[in-house]
């Protein structure tokens, strides 16, 4: 059975919002008075779904509803709302509520919206529950050399190792630092054949270069292909440019003092340091990153 | 659609505080280059004895902003100036230490206490 909170300072009103909710069933409701009440029986158990009211003492709806999202997102809250509140809806709908009924139609749309949003809620739980027993996760993309792209793919990679459980911040962090290297190099050191050397250099430059090869052929034919194969054991990400590839023991250490002023090879470095496994094709313009998680 | 704004400069006598609102994955990035150029010109200005870099903003970075840092570090050394950076989050001062960026600059925690240390003309 789903629970409500109702809030209103006016018994005659939660009275009657009981007996609607009841009478729609599956609905177990619960009603206090005020905003500092509802905020105290959060704090014993949170319900699915909470009503109320906007014109209170003490605690108006709107900053009841700001006190709710900051600490529990993700109970929707449905306003009811009257003549002269509609300034604090409006508010309080931008704060994060999740829908609204005018008082006057009560007895016609509360019941309904409030199961709609049960409904609503049941699905998320599943579709949680169907996530959670995700156990392995591939896919294969074909870019352009555009570096706009690279955050979103990144973004969408450590989303694909949070669906198969690896939702430690510090990982995802390590790993979206060691893409960002990866796809970055395939884009601007594989497929526009651009080094480090010439950026520091001049970085006009360098971006004037940038936008001219980008539409240029042959480099605007290339393209930037990732693999990622993730699962509870592993996660193996396999980017590969259509550059002439590069020796990667060529690269000077960048930890090595006397390097430290070199331009290149610290991607890379970052790449092996937050990375359990880096291998680079002999051909030189695909690298495999491999992150393993514990059991 | 606002443009993004990638950094935020706040110029005193002798120094400069140079934030940087948002990572930076390439130089080509559509308006970070102009924003970039414009720091380096203020940094190079001789009145300016230190530059504080805050990456209060940034939960991470790669080689692209340590290869900034470095760029900004020889403008700065080279008339005798000096680099510190401030309010680094505990993965960028991991970053730091593996590219060895640690030993090479000071960091602080905070923008007053980088200020305070910082030496002035």
């Amino acid at each position: 059975m789903s629970t409500v909170l109702v809030v209103d300072d006016n018994a005659v009103d939660r009275m009657a919002v009981r007996g609607l909710l009841e009478k729609a069933g599956g609905l177990s409701v619960r009603l206090v008075d005020s905003g500092n009440a509802a905020l105290e029986a959060l704090r014993q158990s949170v319900p699915d779904v909470i009503i109320t009211d906007l014109v209170m003492p003490e605690m108006d709806g709107f900053s009841l509803v700001k006190a709710i999202v900051a600490t529990y997102p993700q109970v929707p809250i449905v306003l009811m709302t009257g003549y002269g509140s509609e300034e604090i809806a409006v508010n309080a709908l931008h704060a994060g509520a999740a829908s609204y009924v005018p008082k006057s139609h009560l007895s016609s749309l509360l019941a309904e919206t409030v199961l709609k949003l049960v409904e609503i809620l049941r699905q998320q739980e599943q579709q949680q529950r169907l996530i959670g027993r995700l156990m392995r996760q591939d896919c294969e993309f074909e870019l352009d050399s555009d570096p706009r792209l690279v955050p979103s793919i990144v973004h969408y990679m450590i989303r694909g190792l949070r669906c198969v459980g690896h939702s430690d911040e510090s990982i995802s962090i390590r790993v979206s630092v060691a893409l960002e290297e990866a796809l970055n190099n395939a884009i601007y050191h594989g497929n526009l054949e651009l080094s480090s050397a010439l950026r520091e250099l001049d970085a006009a430059e360098y971006r004037e270069i940038v936008r001219q090869r980008r539409e240029q052929s042959p480099y605007c034919e290339r393209k930037v292909y990732v693999r990622a194969e993730i699962s509870r054991d592993e996660a193996r990400f396999r980017i590969r440019d259509q550059g002439p590839g590069f020796d990667p023991q060529s690269l000077p250490d960048p930890t090595d003092p006397s390097n430290l002023d070199q331009p290149s090879g610290r991607g890379v470095m970052l790449m092996r340091t937050f990375m359990d496994e880096v291998l680079f094709e002999p051909c030189g313009n695909e690298v495999t990153l491999v992150k393993r998680f514990a059991p | 659609m606002s443009e993004i704004q990638f950094l935020a400069i706040e110029r005193t006598e002798t120094s400069l505080v140079v934030a940087l609102l948002q990572n930076v994955g390439c130089f080509s990035q559509d308006n970070f280059f102009p924003e970039w150029r414009a720091a380096l010109d203020a940094a190079a200005d001789p009145k300016v004895a230190t530059v504080v870099l805050s990456l209060r903003r940034l939960p991470y970075f790669g080689s692209m902003v340590l290869e900034m840092t470095l760029q900004l570090e020889r403008l700065l050394r080279a008339r005798g100036a000096k680099l510190v950076l401030c309010q680094v989050s505990p993965f960028g001062r991991e970053i730091l230490r593996v590219a060895r960026f640690d030993r090479l600059l000071p960091i602080f925690k905070t923008v007053e206490e980088a200020l305070t240390a910082a030496p002035h003309r």
